[in-house]
């Protein structure tokens, strides 16, 4: 692997897309961090699947920031040819939980939506099966990976 | 769930749950006759809120629920766990460290395997000395693992084999591997605030194991006259 592979790919991402990335970073060898803006965040993950390869998805979950009135979610990403990890990242205000759901992009990322909907409360538009997957059907005792959870049985 | 499109024809038919101790996982499935119309996973209450339970605790405490992710092979699981931590914190670890740490992974990675080769053996109901077998190579894996986590210091070997309690006085019969262990029991006892006395009787030996007995009684302090309201 030769020197510098990630800030070619890095100015190549910020080059086809510079009205929808707020950062890119290097993390590692191979790893690289990108922060999207909420608007255009459907085309963006489009052009990332399409032209840049990352077809493969791992995981996707989601960090409360309670302080700072945000919640970051998180899209883990593989680029099995170029075997480039890509942390795809977008910030919601706390008041306004809603993101387009990436099962049009990813099917596979359905599991982790349903998972990240019911720790969070994060609405995703257009999931073909919004059901809680982890939790009790009936569960009623709100959001349990928010910072500000009580714990089991407070009324949300 | 959602619900099937049940027609006349169509049957929803639960497969599993499987497995009755980690949580129950099971497939519905949509079936007319033996065509499959329609999977739909229900994973079960596999959650445990690690992470929040994380979130309560110090970095070192965390290792503790981190590893209950894998029952047979804990340590691989508390290395990435640890690494992630240590990356965070910018520490790096001596060689001899990395060099133990690898091999208490392979261990733990020969011991998950053999069990999971023993019980896919088994499953196919035809051969369930296999799981035996490979049992009794777990052992040797288990044996050294005990031996590096699991090795108490003698004068701590103590076993508890009677307590009665009265009002004031509690009443112990104890176990020891040595002498030193009655002595700093003792010791211990005598420190503690609540107690009034800590006596330790007569130490006898047992001679068919070579352990030693002894009685151990604790008179509580009276309560003095304000702690009564």
């Amino acid at each position: 692997v030769s020197e510098g592979v990630e800030e070619t790919f890095v100015e190549a991402v910020q080059a086809a897309h510079p009205d929808y990335i707020e950062s890119v970073g290097v993390l590692k060898p191979k790893w690289v961090s990108l922060v999207a803006k909420r608007e255009g965040f459907s085309e963006l993950a489009f052009s990332l699947r399409d032209e840049f390869g990352f077809i493969h998805p791992v995981s996707a979950g989601a960090i409360d920031y309670p302080k700072e009135n945000r919640m970051r979610i998180n899209y883990y990403l593989i680029n099995p040819s170029s075997r480039f990890s890509l942390m795809l990242g977008v910030d919601l205000p706390r008041d306004d939980l809603t993101l387009p759901s990436m099962t049009r992009v990813w099917e596979a990322m359905s599991f982790h939506e349903r998972e990240t909907k019911e720790m969070f409360g994060i609405n995703f538009e257009g999931h073909p099966n919004p059901v809680p997957l982890l939790l009790p059907p009936d569960w009623k005792g709100g959001y349990p990976l928010r910072k500000d959870f009580e714990g089991e049985g407070a009324e949300p | 769930m959602s619900d099937p499109e049940i027609t006349p024809d169509v049957m929803r038919v639960s497969w599993g749950p499987q497995h009755p101790m980690s949580g129950q996982t099971r497939i519905l499935i949509d079936i007319d006759g033996e065509k499959v119309h329609k999977l739909t996973a229900d994973l079960g209450f596999t959650h445990r809120g690690i992470e929040k339970i994380l979130e309560n605790r110090t970095f070192l405490q965390g290792i503790i629920p981190v590893e209950r992710m894998v029952m047979v092979d804990t340590a691989n699981v508390g290395l990435s766990y640890v690494l992630a931590i240590e990356e965070a914190l910018e520490v790096e670890t001596p060689d001899r460290a990395d060099w133990i740490r690898s091999m208490i992974c392979e261990l733990c990675r020969i011991n998950s395997h053999l069990y999971a080769f023993g019980l896919q053996v088994e499953s196919t109901g035809y051969f369930p000395a296999v799981f035996l077998w490979t049992t009794i190579d777990r052992e040797i894996i288990l044996d050294l693992l005990e031996e590096l986590s699991g090795l108490v210091p003698p004068d701590l070997d103590i076993g508890l084999e009677e307590l009665s309690i009265d009002r004031q006085t509690v009443r112990m019969r104890v176990q020891a591997k040595s002498f030193q262990a009655a002595d700093r029991l003792g010791l211990q006892l005598a420190k503690f605030g609540p107690f009034a006395s800590a006596r330790i009787g007569a130490i006898e030996k047992d001679p068919k194991t070579g352990s030693k007995r002894f009685n151990v009684t604790i008179s509580l302090k009276e309560p003095e006259a304000g702690d009564r309201g």
